[in-house]
């Protein structure tokens, strides 16, 4: 039992400790890198940024659309017993814009590129390519991490705002059976909205794009044992990161709170 | 005129286990030194340990007057520019080109413009005949041109050494002998110093000037070829002869066996 706990510590204190120096490592091949040594950002990060944003718009997009209408569906019916079904423009905006937006995007990527980026750098590690690369001087972090980094810091915050948008147009799609006027629910929803929130919302999918990054790459490289490790690993990648892109956004609403 | 790569009492263990013990050999420049032994013998983690992908114990290792175990990680990366490695399954970058992949050390270690880059690919790729696959990915080569294109990367920045792992492995007979005399071919107009790591003696005999055998981590012979050809050592002849008794043999002894059984 003892020796299990031990065990169990000594696996959390090493991941954690990998993370924390894969992340250090990867902020300075991002910010100081370049500058230093030689990288082909030009190259391999635009390629990314299509297979991160643009290939995600469209689950991003249904997902986001069809909790907007979710979220009008459960609570319209609430607001009309009380004559205030006009709110629900401003619950959905709200609820979209500091939570619901950032959160199921967050989800949808740890699922769609995080597993991605463990499947293929931990069949890169399979195959020696990463070691080859170490072994032609080329920094692993500088070639591979780095760029997936920066593609999927820019994309999440975008695809964020998206989601945001297309959430707020399920809800106003719903909102027409109650036959709210699709014009007044958009004034409605803007006059509810402060900067504040939006703002919120997307600087927690920076941080939530920081946690898929380095832990999807964190675990491909320590696949283990062929095929079996690597499906292992992308696994616990994949709840892995989902915990901590949760913990990290109950971290950011108790912050808020406290400061507001 | 100093060897090039020097090894002197190199042990390493995983746990319990002693995977090198008291390895010690060097190779001269311009040689080919073949590595043989079977499989769990400790030649991977030989190999790793040259190219520094891994770390000895005790013991030093030094590649071109520069002991690995004392060199920080600039030296390391230093010495890492003097060989290439030719891995077991060509550990090409899959998402590029044969091309792209021969050309990356390049990039990435010299400021030369792109039309310089693309002749110097276009050479190494005719080095090892695959000047027509160049715009291929590593997908749709043969096992056999997957390895080549590999050793074409690995001789891209013009190493003084080129380290094969396993390079017959997996590949047919005519495959295994190209490789073989790509191995020779590269020693002849490059000047390159080869050190290959296989178990295949056929192929060894081919290509090797000096040849260790690895037994359990443990050097069991050591020499010319002609001085392996005529060792009267059991466990070499084995070896030789590829005989399935014998010092090497796999399969544990009746008395073992038995034992096992009734967990004695």
């Amino acid at each position: 039992m003892l020796a299990r706990l031990a065990r169990t510590l000594t696996q959390f204190f090493s991941h954690a400790g990998g993370m924390f120096h894969l992340l250090r490592r990867t902020l300075y091949w991002v910010f100081l890198g370049p500058f230093r040594e030689k990288t082909e950002y030009r190259r391999s990060v635009f390629p990314l940024m299509e297979a991160i944003g643009n290939k995600s718009f469209g689950i991003v997009a249904l997902v986001s659309f069809l909790i907007g209408v979710i979220l009008v569906l459960q609570t319209g019916y609430i607001l009309e017993k009380y004559g205030q079904v006009r709110q629900v423009s401003g619950l959905v905006a709200v609820s979209f814009t500091r939570e619901l937006g950032p959160l199921m995007t967050a989800i949808v990527l740890v699922a769609r590129v995080g597993a991605a980026f463990t499947a293929g750098l931990g069949t890169m590690q399979i195959s020696e390519e990463v070691l080859a690369l170490r072994i032609m001087s080329i920094n692993p972090v500088g070639y591979l991490v780095a760029p997936r980094f920066i593609a999927i810091l820019v994309m999440l915050p975008c695809l964020t705002i998206f989601a945001n948008v297309l959430g707020m147009a399920g809800g106003c799609l719903m909102g027409t059976t109650y036959d709210l006027d699709p014009w007044g629910y958009v004034d409605d929803s803007i006059s509810f909205l402060s900067v504040s929130d939006l703002l919120s919302g997307v600087g927690k999918s920076f941080f939530f794009a920081i946690v898929i990054c380095i832990v999807s790459c964190h675990m491909a490289f320590r696949v283990e044992g062929g095929p079996e490790g690597l499906a292992r690993n992308t696994m616990v990648s994949v709840v892995t990161s989902l915990v901590l892109v949760i913990v990290v956004d109950g971290l950011f609403t108790a912050l808020q709170r406290n400061l507001s | 005129m100093s060897p090039i790569i020097e090894l002197r009492h190199v042990r390493k263990t995983f746990g319990s286990q002693v995977a090198l013990d008291d390895i010690s050999f060097s190779v001269d420049r311009g040689t080919n030194f073949v590595i043989l032994g079977a499989s769990g013998g400790g030649k991977s983690t030989l190999l790793k340990i040259m190219i520094s992908a891994l770390q000895a114990d005790s013991g030093e290792v030094r590649i071109d007057g520069v002991d690995l175990a004392q060199a920080g990680e600039a030296e390391i990366e230093a010495s890492r520019r003097k060989f290439g490695v030719l891995f077991q399954d060509g550990a090409l970058l899959n998402s590029l080109t044969v091309a792209e992949n021969v050309a990356l050390p390049i990039r990435y270690h010299t400021k030369l413009p792109a039309e310089t880059i693309d002749i110097m690919v276009k050479m190494k790729l005719e080095l090892v005949g695959l000047r027509n696959a160049e715009a291929k990915l590593p997908s749709q080569l043969s096992g056999g041109m997957r390895k080549r294109a590999s050793l074409a990367r690995a001789i891209a920045l013009d190493p003084l050494i080129v380290f094969y792992d396993e390079p017959s492995s997996g590949l047919d007979p005519v495959a295994t002998a190209v490789i073989s005399d790509l191995i020779n071919d590269l020693r002849t107009k490059m000047g390159l110093t080869n050190v290959v790591i296989t178990h295949d003696i056929q192929s060894a005999f081919e290509i090797a000037d000096q040849i260790v055998l690895l037994h359990r981590g443990r050097i069991a012979a050591q020499g010319t070829m002609k001085e392996i050809l005529q060792n009267e050592d059991p466990l070499v002849r084995q070896f030789i002869t590829g005989s399935a008794t014998g010092p090497l043999e796999v399969r544990s002894s009746d008395l073992e066996y038995y034992n096992d059984l009734l967990n004695l």
